[in-house]
């Protein structure tokens, strides 16, 4: 599976998440290194797979396109299409950029707009969407307070010589 | 003297962030927080600490009848200025203030100016390194109010006013040093910090 800077998020979704095309490269250089020589059972243990598994991608005579559309429409139908679970993305990353905090009903109100009323998720819906887009959920921490530029110091010493100077204690 | 918010106990909750990033909090302003006012003299005196109630305004006939309060404001700087310094005032000379909008405001000014009261403002964004209140006291005020009950603003002030009797003037004398704002010979040495000298002379004898 090729490797992707997650910081930026065009290539996050570049990833192919509702084709997972990795797959269907991983079976086509395993076929490749069948020996036609060999028993199928033989074969199988070669490449530490199981012998059905190994006899259903021989049979198979489908393209990449067709292997892709096929994993496509696999498992449960997805309610939203990608664009809206990018939406979802953009919008987590970005409230979470200002500090705010995102709950799982944060995000099903989200969703519920976002369909304009079509679709009101629960849990599971919630942390399907979740798991796919590569969110979690984490315990907040506090922000580190930022560091003055060197220019102040010179300021801060000029303030400390005049309090001094004064020659009483300071009350703040 | 600076003021600082207290907010009704909430712990840090679980956010749903991307899972490369850190949620960070962020503090919006919410009708749960109090304000509190403190003062405190280089020679480790504090004045008594003074609390402002945070308030939603309210309507009548879609006009405010009471402003909102969320904060220090110039009205409530007059107010303690006239009657918790004032009464307190004692051997205070000047008054450091950091540049709030409510500190530099013309009223404030002209209050101090009747009362014969020096303001000296900090210059801007140096309060994190000149404001002894800012450089520990509120981290420890708040450290000793954890586990104190916070629920509601009479509960915050009497929490408060027992909290800071524990605060010792030497400690606050620390903090006054620690930020340059007065001569190390102005600071009393304490017993504990003497054995502590004592000690690491041994060592280096030893070595």
């Amino acid at each position: 599976m090729k490797k992707v800077d997650l910081m930026s998020t065009t290539d996050f979704f570049d990833l192919e998440f509702f084709m997972p095309s990795h797959f269907i490269k991983q079976r086509n250089q395993t076929l490749k290194k069948l020996n036609p020589a060999l028993s199928l059972v033989e074969n199988a243990m070669a490449i530490k797979k199981s012998p059905s598994t190994v006899y259903r991608w021989s049979i198979s005579d489908m393209s990449t396109k067709a292997q892709k559309s096929r994993l496509a429409t696999r498992g449960k139908k997805r309610h939203l299409s990608p664009e809206q679970e990018k939406s979802i993305f953009d919008w987590v990353l970005e409230s979470s950029q200002k500090g705010l905090t995102i709950s799982g009903k944060d995000i099903s109100s989200f969703i519920l707009r976002l369909t304009h009323g079509q679709y009101n998720p629960d849990k599971s819906m919630v942390s399907r969407i979740c798991k796919r887009l590569g969110i979690s959920s984490k315990v907040q921490k506090k922000r580190q307070p930022k560091q003055l530029s060197p220019q102040y110091q010179e300021e801060i010493q000029e303030f400390r010589t005049k309090i001094l100077s004064l020659n009483t204690l300071p009350s703040e | 003297m600076d003021e600082t918010a207290i907010w009704n106990y909430a712990p840090l909750r679980k956010t749903y962030v991307p899972s490369f990033m850190t949620g960070y909090v962020c503090t919006p302003e919410q009708d749960h927080r109090d304000s509190l006012v403190v003062a405190l003299v280089g020679n480790g005196r504090k004045l008594p600490p003074y609390m402002i109630q945070s308030k939603a305004a309210k309507y009548k006939k879609k006009e405010i009848v009471e402003k909102a309060v969320k904060g220090m404001n110039a009205e409530i700087m007059v107010k303690w200025l006239s009657e918790i310094f004032l009464p307190n005032r004692g051997e205070i000379k000047y008054l450091l203030l950091d540049r709030a909008s409510s500190h530099i405001s013309h009223k404030v000014k002209l209050f101090a100016k009747e009362q014969n009261i020096e303001l000296i403002f900090l210059p801007a964004k140096t309060a994190p390194d000149l404001s002894p209140l800012d450089n520990g006291f509120f981290a420890q005020l708040k450290a000793l109010l954890k586990g104190h009950p916070l629920g509601t603003f009479q509960q915050k002030q009497s929490t408060i006013e027992l909290v800071m009797e524990d605060i010792a003037p030497e400690t606050i004398q620390k903090y006054f040093v620690h930020c340059g704002l007065c001569h190390v010979e102005d600071y009393v040495v304490e017993d504990s910090d003497c054995f502590l000298l004592s000690e690491s002379l041994e060592g280096m004898k030893l070595e």
